[in-house]
Formats: structure tokens, sequence, C-alpha cells
């Protein structure tokens, strides 16, 4: 799962503390969301997608041949 | 006083009576398993009841802790190394108590042993089937 949460957080010039403060998740799970190194569950990732204003579309993104 | 707060409190009461009884008691009548017990129960309660006012002193602190207690990566890695945890520990229990038995230690030793082993699959079972009830 690819995603645009880095890219949208440095649009609005938001650091990692501030949205971590905002969703209530820890510093580090932003950073491994991030780097895709975590895919947030269904929960997380509406309330990222609310954060910012857009659709869960619009922020991640299945690539096909994930879990193949 | 929180729920959690009042264990702790009766945790390290209770810790004490133990640790009392144990000095009490003679080595041949589980004294010495009664002052361990009775220690490290101590230990343990003292030890949360000391964070939880430390914390309670510094809202910053207070807030980070909330958040990392419920923060659901780190839920999720904690699960996954208990899960990894109790996998382990049930591959080595079985080889554990053949040795005991091999050892010819007195039969209740390793009845206990495969009591505990049980009542672990057990309590599995129970979680396994309310969970897939459940979702």
């Amino acid at each position: 799962m690819k995603n645009r949460v880095a890219e949208l957080r440095w649009e609005r010039e938001i650091t990692q503390e501030d949205l971590a403060d905002a969703l209530e998740v820890s510093r580090q799970t932003i950073s491994s969301i991030e780097n895709g190194r975590y895919n947030p569950s269904l929960e997380l990732a509406f309330r990222i997608a609310r954060f910012f204003g857009l659709s869960i579309e619009q922020i991640f993104m299945f690539e096909e041949d994930e879990g193949k | 006083m929180t729920a959690q707060r009042a264990r702790d409190v009766a945790g390290l009461i209770l810790g004490l009576v133990l640790v009392l009884v144990g000095i009490a008691l003679p080595e041949e009548r589980f004294g010495g398993v009664l002052l361990g017990l009775g220690a490290g129960m101590m230990g343990m309660c003292a030890a949360r009841l000391y964070t939880g006012w430390v914390v309670a002193k510094d809202p910053k602190l207070a807030k980070q802790v909330r958040i990392e207690e419920k923060d659901e990566r780190m839920v999720y890695i904690n699960s996954f190394a208990k899960a990894k945890a109790f996998d382990f520990l049930h591959f080595l229990v079985p080889p554990f108590l053949l040795v005991l038995s091999l050892a010819k230690v007195p039969l209740w030793i390793l009845l206990v042993g495969v009591g505990i082993y049980v009542v672990d699959w057990v309590v599995y079972f129970i979680f396994y089937v309310k969970k897939t009830r459940e979702m």
C-alpha cells in the first residue's frame, strides 16, 4: 500500500508530532505509515483522510501485486 | 482512586503479608517461596504505583503515556510479541515436561506442569471461539 501522508503533511507544513497529536497516535506510527512500514487500520485511515479533508482513496493507493 | 491503583495498593498489602508470613514460616513449610512471591508482588505493585504517581504529576507525560497505550501500532506490536512468546513457550514446554519425567521428579510436579500447559490451551480456545463468534 502506498500513501501520500508525507506529501500532504509537507504541503500543509505540519510536523509529524502535530499530526500524531491531532490523530492521537504516536509520532513513530506516523513515521511508519509514511515510510510504508505499517498500514493503518481502516479507522485510522478514515481519521487521516478526515484530517486532510480528502477521501481514503486520495491518500492510500492499493497496489494489485500486494500479498501475491 | 482508579481500579488499577486500588489493585496495586491491595497487591502491595498482600505482598507485605506474604513476606511477613514467609519470614515467620520455616523453610520446609514453603517460607522461602512465600517470601519470594511476596517480595516480587510488592516490587511490581510499588513500581506501578510510583510510575502512576510520576505520570499524574506531569500532564504532558500523562497524555503521551495515554496515547502510547492506545496507539494501534504499539497494540499490534505488543500482541504480535505476546503471540510469538506463546508459540515459543508451547514449543519449549513439552520437551521440558519430558525431561522432568525422565529425571523422575515427583508425579504431582509433572501433573502440575501438564495442567498448566492444558489450561493455557483451554484459555486460547476460549478466546479463539469467543472472537470467532464476535467477528
